[in-house]
């Protein structure tokens, strides 16, 4: 009950969270994908969607026609222009993201037939991506998968990483002196501030964490502590919730976001946990590329288990337990 | 210079890249990979809501009895981006549906998880996870 209780108040939390942030966001972001002009106009004569910005629901597209539909980019974006930049000079990180270099949301259920090189967020020719090297004594107490039927929380650096097996957008919006990041799945707000100010000398715990952000000459940094230790690390490393690990209340973690030209949002994250690790996470470059349908719309992605309730709660106890021992390899090939 | 990742690491990128795992739960502990069959009948229902739509269908059995499904498909962030909207379902309450669908482990008759199907217009839609790893030409009716 208590654990109904605690997952009640964090949803209820986050739900807040995510309406006071998208309010915010109307207000201040006119244009915040960095894309074309008109779409405002372009939404006024669509279905009348509430807000504004850019990607807003217009007219009704055609329909796809089969896996291979021609109007879906299948090949790696071109750079698409210069570093948009502020009025201060440095990069502007206002956009929607995807994880791939394609400018769409792409899974095994969307549209096929996507470059290779394009599909994913590594990039081709980089150093691969590591796993964490975990303290012996920390592999029963900080590793295990998700619990099945749970859904883990976003946070630093989830709500980002877990985008490798998710594959929905993240969007940034990027004012003088603060930056906010939006996360599709788990529908996670992170509030940053980049006027320079140090972190507290008591910061309150939370899934996001308290972040600072600074400029590395065109590189932002964002520094963030105090990260609820229930935060579960999730494609930070090997992918998926299989891969998940848990962490001590020394985390540290280190984001660096650049956009070197206008389709590309580059981000790397250092993890730091003299407890669980026995050296820091270095994560590869990551790349995200800008949405580039003008009538891509934010969605709504929550986890609220609506499985069936029979097919869902009727489910062999064996079954249920080797998947979360890990020794249930889904079909597919999924861990 | 470039770097050559090793097999397994690539592997499992490419898996990652290619296949969505969803943060709740697995396919493999709900719905049965080796028991799958192509359903074909008329679509009556669609469920528009996180973390899975769902749709329903009534289809013959091999008896001859019409025995009504529900049915799992993928997000909804998801479906809409490949051009399968909540109105596109809604357009076709009523009219001809295939489905191809594994079915639930559970004792459970008539549920299941959707892959793929085709409306009245005969495209094929992508809805569920590409569990049984068919070709895309496999994928018809």
């Amino acid at each position: 009950m208590t654990a109904v209780t605690r997952e009640s108040r964090y949803w209820l939390g986050s739900a807040g969270v995510v309406l006071a942030a998208l309010c915010l966001f109307f207000i201040f972001a006119p244009d915040s994908s960095g894309q074309g002009q008109g779409q405002d106009q372009q939404a006024q004569q669509g279905r009348g969607q509430p807000g504004r910005g850019a990607q807003q629901e217009g007219p009704a597209k055609p329909i796809p026609k089969g896996f291979f539909d021609p109007g879906l980019n299948r090949h790696l974006l071109p750079p698409g222009g210069p570093t948009p930049r502020t009025a201060d000079g440095h990069p502007d990180l206002s956009g929607r993201y995807y994880p791939n270099g394609v400018g769409r949301m792409v899974g095994s259920y969307t549209p096929a037939g996507v470059d290779p090189d394009a599909s994913g967020l590594f990039i081709k020719g980089n150093p691969p991506q590591v796993n964490p090297v975990f303290r012996p004594e920390t592999k029963d107490k900080y590793q295990f998968p998700t619990p099945y039927g749970t859904c883990a929380p976003g946070g630093t650096p989830t709500s980002i990483t877990t985008q490798t097996t998710e594959h929905g957008p993240i969007e940034l919006v990027q004012r003088p002196g603060v930056l906010w990041i939006m996360d599709e799945f788990p529908q996670a707000i992170k509030w940053i501030p980049t006027d320079g100010r140090p972190h507290s000398k008591d910061p309150d715990v939370s899934f996001a964490g308290e972040a600072v952000g600074r400029w590395e000459g065109d590189t932002l940094v964002v520094d963030t502590v105090a990260i609820d230790t229930r935060m579960r690390n999730i494609s930070v490393g090997l992918s998926g919730d299989a891969n998940a690990w848990t962490h001590s209340e020394k985390e540290h973690v280190i984001e660096r976001f650049s956009r070197p030209s206008k389709n590309f949002l580059i981000y790397q994250v250092t993890v730091e946990d003299p407890v669980v690790l026995v050296k820091p996470f270095v994560s590869a470059p990551l790349r995200w590329s800008l949405a580039q349908d003008p009538n891509d719309t934010w969605t709504e992605y929550l986890c609220t288990a609506n499985e069936d309730s029979d097919a869902y709660q009727k489910i062999d106890p064996k079954i249920r337990e080797d998947y979360e021992k890990g020794k249930l390899p889904a079909p597919g090939g999924q861990p | 210079m470039r770097v050559k990742l090793p097999g397994v690491l690539m592997a499992i990128l490419i898996i990652g890249a290619a296949v969505p795992v969803f943060a709740h739960h697995g396919f493999g502990v709900e719905f049965d990979v080796n028991n799958c069959m192509d359903l074909k009948g008329t679509l009556t229902g669609i469920t528009w809501e996180n973390p899975h739509a769902y749709f329903d269908m009534d289809a013959k059995d091999a008896d001859g009895n019409m025995q009504s499904w529900h049915l799992e498909m993928v997000t909804p962030n998801a479906l809409k981006r490949t051009g399968s909207t909540k109105q596109v379902f809604l357009d076709n309450i009523g009219k001809p549906i295939n489905a191809r669908v594994c079915l639930a482990k559970s004792s459970n008759q008539h549920r299941g998880a959707a892959s793929y199907l085709a409306l009245a217009d005969g495209q094929i839609r992508l809805v569920g996870q590409g569990v049984e790893r068919r070709s895309d030409e496999q994928k018809h009716f």
